[in-house]
């Protein structure tokens, strides 16, 4: 589970924002948490570069310089209200994002080349309906209806923390299906 | 794989936050970038569950999600999914209940979300109310079929217990909350909202309540309303014979020419058919009863009191598969008072004859009820 931050985190994390602004230095050391962060929300590298690539204007266009603590919260607010603006986009002129996203399959790092596209989504459907019955509606209730976490444990009268943990095992479990399928296929000869 | 287990658990965690974090704080982005950088198992995990969450398939309803699955409130996120599994497999306890299949028709978004089973725990979700100033209302409408029961829980926070082989629709506006009971029964446990009053439509009578709870069952043309909680009204609209009262078409006023009134109140029920002499609203008689039995049936109790034989009969034909046949000439006359367990449908019909001049034929498809003297007759043959 993740590491709660701690009091002490935020207490050592004051000094960096009285550092003079550097804004090459803060592109360096944040632009692939950016991009990650951006991607997370969007699905898509290419989107994702292109929110980042926008928050990096509205950044430079502060008429005040700022600290480096201030800038980097901007930067990453700013990513997640474009993120979000495109997210509602979406809803409203629903395209269809799939795998076969050239950008998707281009990822460096993913996995996914091992599971191609349709076959992945078949395998993410079957697990959906593997999970405990409550665990898939909280899962779909976030995942396709766009419920918050707090809108779903009013909803169904858990605690956030156990919305969350729901969540976070549906989730593990779809990646684990996928994780499987694509291990079977390695091992064909 | 090149993460682990741990790896992968930590990155839905993580990424869940990440995902739905608007605004975040400089220690949740360090702790992330700290995890993230912690090792090149974490960064791969964290991309794999992404894309695992990107493209589960969107075309998934909550509804589907409820139909027919197996209880599963033991559940609580201690194990993964994976183990779970693993251990229900491992013991075959109690058998699935059948499966059930929904008549569900999504007209809008406001539909609400319904959860069912036979004797399942039910869950029950609400649905974003945006309608407000939509002057049509939102309509969305719930059927169960024979044995099942659903609980559903509307945009306004009201929940219904929707009985066996009954269908409700429920239009919402801003200026009132109206459903519509077609045939069955349904337990309702209102949320208060004195501006927007709670009505339910039924053949031709209403039931307005403002906060409370309450049963309302029909059966032929037969209305029975039984409160548990609280005071409803009970209006037996005088409306054209053969016309429903709709209330989609003129949702936000029902024109509903009022012919008699009646406040029912916590432990009592009414029984009534609209427009007869001898039964109608005005010229029933208001029966004492136990607050708690409007919503025994939930629990499989079908409780009748001093109702014709043949409404009964009706009613209790929602809990078996087979078709329920009553033949013209089964008296009217005798009442039946008493419970009947949704379980032993069958047998209860199969000793009716002791107890009222009826016959029972039952074949595998069809139980047929006769009134007795065709079998005397067929005996004296």
């Amino acid at each position: 589970m993740n590491p709660i931050p701690s009091p002490e985190a935020s207490a050592t994390g004051a000094s960096e924002n009285d550092h003079p602004v550097d804004f090459a230095k803060l592109f360096r050391e944040h632009n692939a948490a950016l991009l990650r962060f951006t991607a997370a929300k969007l699905g898509s590298e290419q989107e994702a570069r292109e929110v980042a690539q926008e928050a990096y204007v509205r950044l430079l266009q502060l008429d005040r310089p700022e600290t480096i603590g201030y800038l980097r919260a901007f930067l990453f607010k700013t990513a997640s209200n474009l993120a979000m603006d495109r997210l509602r986009a979406r809803r409203r002129s629903p395209v269809f994002h799939t795998s076969a996203d050239a950008d998707v399959a281009a990822f460096d790092l993913s996995p996914e080349r091992h599971c191609a596209g349709e076959q992945m989504v078949a395998v993410l459907k079957t697990a959906l309906d593997e999970l405990p019955a409550k665990c898939r509606e909280i899962f779909v209730l976030h995942r396709v209806e766009g419920f918050s976490r707090a809108e779903i444990a009013i909803r169904t009268g858990l605690g956030e923390r156990m919305v969350r943990l729901y969540m976070a095992r549906a989730l593990e479990h779809l990646r684990r299906r996928v994780d499987e399928a694509s291990e079977g296929r390695r091992s064909l000869p | 794989m090149i993460y682990t287990e741990q790896d992968r658990l930590e990155a839905a965690s993580w990424f869940l936050d990440i995902h739905d974090v608007e605004d975040p704080s400089p220690e949740m982005l360090r702790e992330w970038v700290r995890w993230m950088e912690a090792s090149d198992a974490h960064r791969l995990a964290f991309v794999a569950v992404e894309a695992a969450w990107h493209e589960a398939p969107a075309d998934t309803t909550p509804q589907d999600a409820l139909i027919g699955r197996e209880a599963d409130h033991e559940y609580d996120g201690s194990l993964s999914i994976h183990e779970w599994r693993a251990r229900q497999r491992a013991q075959p306890g109690v058998a699935r209940p059948p499966q059930a299949t929904r008549v569900w028709r999504r007209r809008s978004w406001l539909a609400v979300a319904a959860a069912a089973g036979v004797g399942a725990i039910a869950l029950a979700i609400l649905v974003k109310w945006q309608g407000f100033g939509s002057r049509s209302g939102d309509v969305a409408e719930f059927a169960t079929q024979t044995g099942e029961h659903m609980q559903v829980t509307l945009a306004d926070g009201s929940q219904v217990n929707l009985g066996a082989r009954s269908t409700l629709e429920v239009t919402y506006t801003p200026l009132g909350r109206d459903v519509r009971l077609e045939s069955g029964e349904a337990f309702f446990s209102v949320q208060k909202d004195t501006s927007r009053p709670f009505r339910v439509h039924v053949l031709n009578g209403v039931v307005t309540a403002v906060g409370t709870a309450f049963d309302v069952r029909t059966a032929n043309d037969r209305i029975v309303v039984a409160v548990a909680e609280g005071t409803v009204q009970v209006t037996d609209a005088d409306a054209p014979p053969g016309s429903k009262p709709s209330i989609s078409s003129s949702a936000l006023r029902p024109k509903l020419v009022t012919t008699d009134t009646t406040r029912i109140t916590r432990g009592e029920s009414i029984s009534f058919v609209s427009h007869t002499a001898d039964h109608s609203l005005e010229h029933s008689k208001i029966s004492r009863i136990d607050p708690a039995q409007p919503a025994r049936w939930r629990d499989g109790w079908l409780i009748y009191r001093d109702e014709p034989l043949r409404d009964v009969l009706t009613d209790i034909g929602r809990y078996t598969d087979r078709e329920l046949v009553i033949e013209e000439g089964v008296p009217l006359g005798p009442h039946f008072t008493g419970a009947v367990f949704k379980d032993s449908v069958l047998e209860w019909l199969e000793s009716l004859p002791n107890a009222f001049p009826v016959t029972i034929k039952t074949d595998g498809t069809q139980i047929t009820v006769g009134p007795a003297s065709d079998s005397i007759l067929a005996r004296a043959r």
